[in-house]
């Protein structure tokens, strides 16, 4: 029994991993602009479905998964400049539902560019699991949770260590106040995006030879990723970690001593909990602050 | 240094600053002074390029920055301190002194002692959120935060408000200070009409979006119109 526990908390922390940095990159938009990106779960896919086609026309996998990334970041830079900057100034639900507008052409182009098809990838260090107290773990597992954990540390570094790091926190805090300091918050919003997107790929790519990618799997991506924001506290870096964790666990765990059947239903009771019961999330933002 | 030329701005279709003028020599301190309403706010906004100008110009140093955005007017001298001081709460006090200097560029280490010496307040909270001080020395970390960019004009908006007279007097005297000793120029709306007077050298008197006076400080404190009008003489 306690085996079979440990094995769902190694799968529940994977794919919790996964929407940890899904909601990361809900956070560091929405910071930035205020929108919530619905097409973040694109992201996820267009890094493993692009690593995938390159490495079938023989692109060796490290610098196919570099390219895929670069191909994530120039989708999230023209979803900014060509959708979400022209509309500058217009209410951030206007911008909200033409983030579901880009999520739904991004799943109809990859159809046409990619295919219909589901792929995986082969896992970064074998498939031979390794047996940890009874649990079967797959080797990829550590390369998901270690390169989260890394997206995680250079992230913060970034935001705390640097000038421009601090910008976006600025703009985040008061973009008024931004601008006056000379903060360009367009550019922030830009950066902001393909940031997103970047990391977005990099869960795409990790996951992969363990869930496996198809055209579509952003759409269900976004959403438990967005549960996990909530349940974090929309707008909390370390929120949206934690979130994506415990979103991943209680799937897992509800998957596992429940029913499997209703594995996607889990992020969704999430969400209806956080709205009922805590609208600001764990550790939401209480904005007290004296004047 | 500022001038400002036939400014019309607007809110929707209300225009509530008409065809305005004014200018502001180097190394001076202008006052712009009326009642709630008169478009004081709205005015600092328009120069500072975060509301839209309908029609005029803004000209700084010989520039015309009229459709320039507002992060492009820093990089021209322009630095203002908005109403209701807006510092950056979240992030540490050093973190917001550090923002004011994001276009300089190289070491502005010295600035910051400089700014640390001008309000001490905002040494001892360094590492404070900046959110949780006090309504004055927030004002005071606006100010610095402001100078930080070494701004060739310093723009205030209403820097009393909410503040209790002995921490007014005390941010007017370190303006007062700063003028003097580095010949800050600045450009400053108050309602409290007689501390913005006797702080600057010329003033402007503001009523429903239009100049309806102006001249040296000495004279508009002893303009009987204006004493009756608004310092209950």
């Amino acid at each position: 029994m306690t085996s079979e526990l440990l094995q769902f908390a190694f799968s529940g922390l994977t794919v919790g991993a996964v929407y940890a940095l899904v909601a990361l990159g809900f956070t560091l938009i929405y910071n930035a602009s205020g929108v919530i990106n619905f097409a973040q779960g694109e992201f996820v896919m267009i890094g493993g479905m692009s690593t995938v086609f390159l490495s079938a026309l023989g692109v060796p996998l490290p610098i196919a998964s570099i390219v895929a990334v670069a191909v994530a970041v120039l989708v999230g830079l023209l979803l900014w400049a060509l959708a979400i900057e022209p509309a500058r100034g217009a209410s951030p639900v206007t911008l909200i539902i033409i983030t579901i507008g880009a999520s739904i052409f991004l799943r109809g182009l990859s159809q046409t560019v990619f295919d219909k098809q589901f792929h995986s990838l082969p896992p970064i260090s074998g498939d031979a699991p390794v047996r940890l107290a009874g649990a079967a773990v797959l080797p990829q597992t550590f390369w998901v949770l270690g390169g989260s954990f890394a997206v995680v540390v250079l992230l913060w570094l970034f935001l705390e260590r640097t000038l421009l790091g601090k910008a976006v926190l600025a703009t985040a805090a008061n973009r008024v106040a931004a601008r006056l300091v000379g903060i360009n918050t367009a550019l922030v919003v830009g950066l902001s995006f393909g940031v997103s997107a970047a990391i977005g790929a990099l869960a795409g790519i990790l996951v992969t030879p363990i869930t496996l990618t198809s055209y579509d799997v952003g759409t269900l991506l976004a959403l438990k990723g967005f549960a996990a924001a909530m349940l974090g506290g929309m707008g909390n870096p370390f929120g949206a970690v934690v979130g994506g964790l415990a979103v991943g666990l209680i799937e897992a765990f509800g998957a596992g001593l429940i029913s499997s059947d209703y594995k996607d239903a889990f992020a969704f009771l999430v969400i209806l909990a956080v709205l009922f019961f805590m609208p600001a999330g764990l550790f939401g933002r209480r904005s007290v602050e004296r004047v | 240094m500022l001038k400002v030329e036939g400014l019309t701005a607007a809110y929707g279709r209300i225009e509530v600053l008409h065809d305005l003028s004014l200018y502001v020599e180097p190394g001076e301190i202008v006052a712009i002074v009326g009642a709630n309403g008169a478009g004081k706010t709205t005015l600092m906004k328009a120069i500072a390029g975060i509301h839209p100008v309908a029609a005029g110009t803004i000209t700084v140093g010989g520039e015309d920055v009229t459709r320039r955005p507002a992060h492009e007017r820093v990089t021209r001298g322009l630095a203002l301190v908005p109403e209701g001081r807006q510092v950056f709460g979240p992030l540490s006090v050093a973190d917001n002194l550090a923002l004011g200097a994001y276009r300089a560029h190289g070491d502005v280490s010295a600035d910051r002692e400089e700014m640390e010496a001008l309000f001490p307040i905002l040494a001892q909270r360094r590492r404070q959120a900046a959110g949780s001080l006090s309504g004055g020395q927030q004002q005071m970390l606006a100010i610095a935060r402001a100078l930080m960019s070494r701004p060739r004009l310093l723009l205030l908006d209403e820097p009393s408000m909410g503040l209790a007279p002995i921490v007014t007097r005390e941010i007017f005297e370190a303006l007062a200070g700063r003028h003097r000793s580095a010949g800050l120029t600045v450009l400053l709306v108050e309602q409290n009409i007689s501390a913005a007077l006797k702080l600057a050298s010329r003033g402007y008197v503001l009523e429903t979006g239009r100049v309806v006076a102006e001249g040296r400080s000495e004279d508009l404190l002893t303009d009987p119109a204006i004493q009756r009008a608004y310092l209950g003489g």
